[in-house]
C-alpha cells in the first residue's frame, strides 16, 4: 500500500507538469509578442503612439529609403494605396506621408490597417508618431480619403539596413475581432 | 523470389526504354543561374560528400564486422564494452566536422540576407491559387496563373513538355540587376519557390517577407508553390523570364500601356 | 493473443470481450495497444497507397485533389498517433514492468483508460472522412489559416487530437511512475535496460510537449469558432506563431517517435552479437542530450518563414549539434557488433536494417539542417524521403524487430524464421524502392503534398509507387506470421535467444499473468 501512495504521488507531480505545460502554451503568445517587440521577429510594429520629442534632437546624416506598399483583401470594393512609393529619409527626423483610400461600393466599409515591416529587424526602429492604423477606419461610399502617417526612423537603426518597406494590409471589420 | 526477379526485369526494361528522357537524369539539385544558387549547390555537394565518406567508413566497418565476426566462423565473442578514449574521439571528431560545415553555410546565409542596393522591387502576392506580381513604382501589375489545359490534366490530351509548369503571364525581369521581392498572401500560406534562383520564402497573410536575387543568365526558369495551400496547391506554378535589360525596359513600357485592360479574375 | 494468458488467475477474470474491456493487466493492455497499432498500420497504409496510386503517373486519375490532401493529412495523423506511438506504448506496457522486475504497471486502472480512449479518438478522426467538406486536408501540421478552412470535420479533428494527447499523457505518466517506483530492489537506474531508459526520457518528453499541442489546437478551435485572433493578422495575431507552438511540440515529438527504437536496437544487437552493449553510460547520456536539444531546435522546420538572420543561424547550429549524440549511438552499435559472434535471426536483421537506413535518414537530416541548402530542400520530396527513412525503416523496423524479438516470449511459440526473413528482405527492398527515389525528385524540384506533377518527375514517382505497393503487400506476411505464431508452433524456451540477457528471459514463455510477484534478485 505504501507503493500505491508513492505511485499516486508521482502521478500527481507529473499531472502538475502537464498542466503547467498546457498553461505555458498559452503563455507563449504574450511571450512571442514580447520577443517580437524586442527583436522584430515577425516585422510587426507597435500599434502605439511613440513620443515625438525623443526623435527630433539628433538628426543623423545617414540617408536611407523608406518604401510604402499596401494590400487590401477586397480590391474591388476598396482601393487602398500609398500616395508615394519611396522616400529618402534621415534617421531621427519626423516625416509624413499619406495613404489614399477610395470606397467603390454603396455602403460604409469599416476596417483596420495592419502594419508589417521588412526587413523584420527594422520593425522596432520605425517609430510611428501618428498613424491611421491606430484605430478603426470608416470609409463612406464613393469618397476618397487621405490617411496621414507621421513617422521617424530611430538613429539606432543598424547601418547595414538601407531600405525599409512598410506595408499595410487592410482588413474589413467583419474579419476584425479584437482580442481583449 | 520470382516476384523480385520480375520486378528487376521490369525496372531494367523501363530504364532502357526511357533513358533518353530527361527524367532519369534529374537526380540532383540544380546549380541554378545565380552566384548564390551556385554557392548553395556547392554547400549541398560538400555536405553530401562528407555524409558519403562518413557512411562508407561506418557502414564499411559494420559490414566487415558482419562478414568476419559471425558465429558460423567459430569466433569467440570479445567482452569489451567501453573505451573512454574511443568515445571521446567520436564525440570530438564529428563536432569538428560540423564546424567545418557551419562556417561556409553561415557565410552564404549572410549573403542571402543582404538585400541592399536592389534596383527593382516586385511585390508578389499569393492567392488560392495563383500569383500576383506588382512592379513597385510602376503601374504594372498582373496575375499569373496555370495555363495547362484541363484536358491535359484529366488525361484526355497528350501532356506537353511544360505540363503543370506553364502560366499565362511570365514574370519578366532583367539579368544582372538586383531584384528585391516582397512577398505576402491574400488568404492562406503559400511559398514562392524557383529552384534555379535558390529562392524560397513563405507568403504570409498580413505580413511581408523579402528576398533578393541577381540572375546571371537570360532564360525561362520554372518554379512552384511549395507550401500546402489547399485544393489546387499543385497547380500554381511560377514562370520567371530573365531578359537583357533593354528588352526588359521595352517589355515594361508595353506592359504599362496594356495594364488597364488586364483584369484577370481570380480562379476559384 | 488470447493464448498468451494461461494461468491460475484466468478464471477470476471476465472472459470474452469483457475481459479486454475491463482488463488492468499490463500484458493484456500491451497486447491491445499492439493490435490497435497493427490495425491502424493497415488503415494508414491504405491511405498511403491511395496517394501512391494517384502519383503513379502525371495527370489526375483516381481522386480529387481535395481528397488527396485529406489522404496525406490523415495518413500522417494515423501513422504517427495511431501506429508508432501506440506500438511503442504497447511494447512499454508489455516489457517495462518485466524489465524492472515489477508485478505490473504502477497505475493499472489508468492504464486501462489510456488504451480505451484511443479507439474512441480514432473513430472520431476517421469518421471525418464521411463528413461534409471532407476529412481534414490542411496537412497534419494544421497550419492556419488553411486548417481553418476545414469543414464540419474541424471540431472532430481537434477533439480527436485532444483525446490522443490525453491517452499518451496518461500512458507516459504510468510509465514514469512504473520506472521510478516499481523497480525490484537492486535495480538501480544505471542498471536498467536501455529500452527502459529511452522510454523514461520519451515519457518525460510526452508529458512536456503533448499539453503544448493541446494548447495550440485549442487556440485554433477558438480562432475558428469563438472569434479569437491568436493566429489571425487581422486581429493582431500571427499565423507563424502557430508554427512556433506546433514545432515546439513537433520536434520533441519526432524524438518521441524514435527514442524507444534506440532502446529496442540496443537490446537486440548485444543479444545476437553475444557481447555486451558498448558504451552503456554514453548511450544514456546521448539519449538525454538528444531529448534536451530537441527543445531548442524547433524552428528548423520553419527556415523559410522569414526569421531574422540570427534566428536562422542559431537554429542551424543547434540542429547540427544533434548529429553528435546521434552519431555516438550509431558508433556504439557498430562497436557492439565488432568482434562479437553474430547470428542473423530476423530481429537482428531488422535491427541492422534499422541502423543502416536510420543513418541514411540521419544524413539527410544533417543536410536539411544547413539553412541555405534547406531553402532548396524545404517542403520538397527530399524532406518526405528524409522523414520516411527515419520513420519507416527507422521506427517501424525497430517495432518489427521488437515484435520478432519478444514474440516467442509473449506467445510461448517460435515464429517461422523463413517467413520472418522473407518479410525482412521484401520490406527492405521495397522500402528503399519507395523512398530512395524521393530524394531525387525532391532535389529535382518536386514539392510535397501535390496530387499531380510535371513530366520530369514521372519516372521516379512510378518506381516509388511500385515500391509502396510491394512494401504494403509484404506486410501481409507479417500479419500472417503473427497470427500463425499465436495459434501455435514450436515451443519456445524461457531463454529463447542464446545471447539474451535481462529479466524477461528469466520468466517462463509465455510469462505468468503477474510478472514478478516476488521481486527478482538483481546481480
Ligand atoms: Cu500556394
Amino acid at each position: 500500500m505504501k507503493e500505491k501512495k508513492l505511485n499516486i504521488r508521482t502521478a500527481k507531480k507529473l499531472i502538475f507538469i502537464c498542466f503547467s505545460m498546457f498553461l505555458f502554451s498559452f503563455a507563449l503568445i504574450p511571450l512571442y509578442n514580447i520577443i517580437c517587440d524586442v527583436t522584430g521577429l515577425n516585422g510587426n510594429t507597435s500599434n502605439l503612439k511613440e513620443k515625438v520629442e525623443a526623435y527630433t534632437e539628433t538628426i543623423s546624416t545617414e540617408k536611407l529609403n523608406v518604401q510604402f506598399i499596401s494590400h487590401q483583401y477586397n480590391g474591388e470594393k476598396l482601393v487602398f494605396k500609398p500616395s508615394e512609393f519611396e522616400m529618402v529619409v534621415s534617421p531621427g527626423k519626423v516625416y509624413s506621408t499619406v495613404y489614399i483610400a477610395t470606397n467603390k461600393t454603396n455602403s460604409n466599409i469599416v476596417g483596420q490597417a495592419v502594419p508589417s515591416v521588412s526587413p523584420n529587424e527594422a520593425a522596432k526602429y520605425l517609430k510611428k508618431i501618428e498613424c491611421f492604423c491606430f484605430e478603426e477606419q470608416t470609409f463612406e461610399p464613393g469618397k476618397v480619403v487621405q490617411l496621414p502617417l507621421y513617422f521617424a526612423i530611430d538613429e539606432k537603426l543598424p547601418n547595414r539596413i538601407k531600405t525599409i518597406t512598410l506595408s499595410y494590409s487592410f482588413f474589413e471589420a467583419l474579419n476584425v475581432s479584437k482580442k481583449d | 523470389m520470382s516476384l523480385i526477379k520480375n520486378l528487376i526485369f521490369f525496372i531494367a526494361s523501363m530504364s532502357v526504354f526511357n533513358i533518353a528522357q530527361a527524367g532519369w537524369l534529374d537526380l540532383n539539385m540544380t546549380e541554378g543561374v545565380t552566384d548564390l544558387s551556385q554557392e548553395v549547390f556547392g554547400l549541398h555537394m560538400l555536405i553530401l560528400w562528407i555524409c558519403v565518406v562518413i557512411g562508407v567508413i561506418v557502414f564499411g566497418a559494420m559490414f566487415w564486422s558482419i562478414a568476419m565476426h559471425r558465429k558460423s566462423r567459430g569466433v569467440t565473442p570479445a567482452t569489451f564494452h567501453e573505451s573512454t578514449s574511443l568515445e571521446f574521439l567520436w564525440t570530438i571528431v564529428p563536432f569538428v566536422i560540423l564546424i567545418g560545415m557551419a562556417v561556409p553555410a553561415t557565410k552564404t546565409l549572410i549573403k542571402m540576407y543582404d538585400h541592399s542596393d536592389s534596383e527593382i522591387h516586385i511585390k508578389i502576392t499569393g492567392y488560392q491559387w495563383l500569383w500576383q506580381y506588382e512592379y513597385l513604382n510602376t503601374n504594372v501589375s498582373f496575375y499569373s496563373k496555370l495555363s495547362t489545359p484541363y484536358n491535359e490534366i484529366y488525361n484526355k490530351d497528350t501532356k506537353n513538355i511544360n505540363y503543370l509548369q506553364e502560366v499565362d503571364k511570365h514574370l519578366v525581369v532583367p539579368v544582372n540587376k538586383k531584384i528585391r521581392f516582397l512577398l505576402t498572401s491574400n488568404d492562406v500560406l503559400h511559398a514562392w519557390w524557383v529552384p534555379d534562383l535558390a529562392l524560397k520564402r513563405d507568403a504570409i497573410p498580413g505580413y511581408i517577407n523579402e528576398m533578393s536575387v541577381v540572375i546571371n543568365e537570360p532564360g525561362i526558369y520554372r518554379g512552384r508553390c511549395a507550401e500546402l495551400c489547399g485544393r489546387h496547391h499543385g497547380f500554381m506554378p511560377i514562370v520567371i523570364e530573365a531578359v537583357e535589360e533593354k528588352e526588359y525596359e521595352e517589355w515594361l513600357a508595353n506592359a504599362d500601356k496594356v495594364k488597364s485592360s488586364d483584369v484577370a479574375k481570380i480562379n476559384k | 493473443m488470447s493464448s498468451v494468458v494461461k494461468d491460475e488467475h484466468h478464471d477470476e477474470h471476465p472472459s470474452g470481450i469483457m475481459r479486454w474491456i475491463t482488463t488492468t493487466n499490463h500484458k493484456d493492455i500491451g497486447t491491445l495497444y499492439l493490435w490497435f497499432a497493427m490495425i491502424m498500420f493497415f488503415i494508414g497504409g491504405l491511405m498511403a497507397l491511395v496517394i501512391r496510386s494517384e502519383l503513379f503517373q502525371p495527370g489526375l486519375q483516381f481522386v480529387d485533389p481535395q481528397f488527396f490532401n485529406s489522404m496525406t493529412t490523415m495518413h500522417a495523423l494515423v501513422m504517427i498517433f495511431g501506429v508508432v506511438m501506440p506500438a511503442f506504448t504497447g511494447l512499454a506496457n508489455w516489457m517495462i514492468p518485466i524489465m524492472v522486475g515489477g508485478p505490473d504497471m504502477a497505475l493499472p486502472r489508468m492504464n486501462n483508460w489510456s488504451f480505451w480512449i484511443m479507439p474512441f479518438a480514432f473513430s472520431m478522426l476517421l469518421s471525418t472522412l464521411f463528413m461534409d467538406g471532407g476529412a481534414p486536408a490542411g496537412g497534419w501540421t494544421l497550419y492556419p489559416p488553411l486548417s481553418l478552412q476545414t469543414g464540419d470535420a474541424f471540431p472532430f479533428l481537434i477533439f480527436a487530437i485532444h483525446f490522443m494527447g490525453l491517452s499518451s499523457i496518461m500512458g507516459a505518466i504510468n510509465i514514469v511512475a512504473t520506472i521510478l517506483n516499481m523497480r525490484a530492489p537492486g535495480m538501480t537506474l544505471m542498471k536498467m535496460p536501455l529500452f527502459v531508459w529511452t522510454w523514461l526520457i520519451t515519457a518525460f518528453l510526452l508529458i512536456a510537449v503533448m499539453p503544448v499541442l493541446a494548447g495550440g489546437v485549442t487556440m485554433l478551435l477558438t480562432d475558428k469558432f469563438f472569434g479569437t485572433s491568436f493566429f489571425n493578422a487581422a486581429g493582431g495575431g500571427d499565423p507563424v506563431m502557430f508554427q512556433h507552438i506546433f514545432w515546439f511540440f513537433g520536434h520533441p515529438e519526432v524524438y518521441i517517435l524514435i527514442l524507444p527504437s534506440f532502446g529496442v536496437v540496443s537490446a537486440i544487437i548485444p543479444t545476437f552479437a553475444r557481447k555486451p552493449l558498448f558504451g552503456y553510460a554514453s548511450m544514456v547520456y546521448a539519449t538525454a542530450s538528444i531529448a534536451f536539444l530537441s527543445f531548442i531546435v524547433w524552428a528548423h522546420h520553419m527556415f523559410t518563414v522569414g526569421m531574422p538572420l540570427a534566428g536562422e543561424v542559431f537554429f542551424m547550429f543547434a540542429t547540427m549539434l544533434i548529429a553528435v549524440p546521434t552519431g555516438v549511438k550509431v558508433f556504439n552499435w557498430v562497436t557492439t557488433m565488432w568482434k562479437g559472434a553474430m547470428t542473423f535471426e530476423t530481429p537482428m536483421l531488422f535491427a541492422i536494417g534499422f541502423i543502416v537506413m536510420f543513418t541514411i535518414g540521419g544524413f539527410s537530416g544533417l543536410m536539411l539542417a544547413i539553412t541555405p541548402a534547406d531553402f532548396q530542400y524545404h517542403d520538397t520530396y527530399f524532406v518526405v524521403a528524409h522523414f520516411h527513412y527515419v520513420l519507416v525503416p527507422g521506427s517501424i523496423f525497430a517495432i518489427m524487430a521488437a515484435c520478432y524479438y519478444w514474440l516467442p516470449k509473449w506467445t510461448g511459440n517460435m515464429y517461422s524464421e523463413t517467413l520472418g526473413k522473407t518479410h525482412f528482405w521484401l520490406s527492405t527492398i521495397f522500402v528503399n524502392l519507395t523512398f530512395f527515389p524521393m530524394h531525387f525528385v525532391g532535389l529535382a524540384g518536386m514539392p510535397r503534398r501535390i496530387p499531380d506533377y510535371s513530366l520530369q518527375f514521372a519516372d521516379y514517382n512510378m518506381i516509388a509507387s511500385i515500391g509502396a505497393f510491394g512494401f504494403g503487400f509484404a506486410q501481409l506476411i507479417f500479419l500472417y506470421l503473427i497470427i500463425k505464431t499465436i495459434k501455435g508452433g514450436t515451443k519456445a524456451t524461457d531463454q529463447v535467444w542464446e545471447g539474451a540477457e535481462g529479466l524477461e528471459w528469466t520468466l517462463s514463455s509465455p510469462p505468468p499473468y503477474h510478472s514478478f510477484n516476488t521481486p527478482p534478485v538483481i546481480k
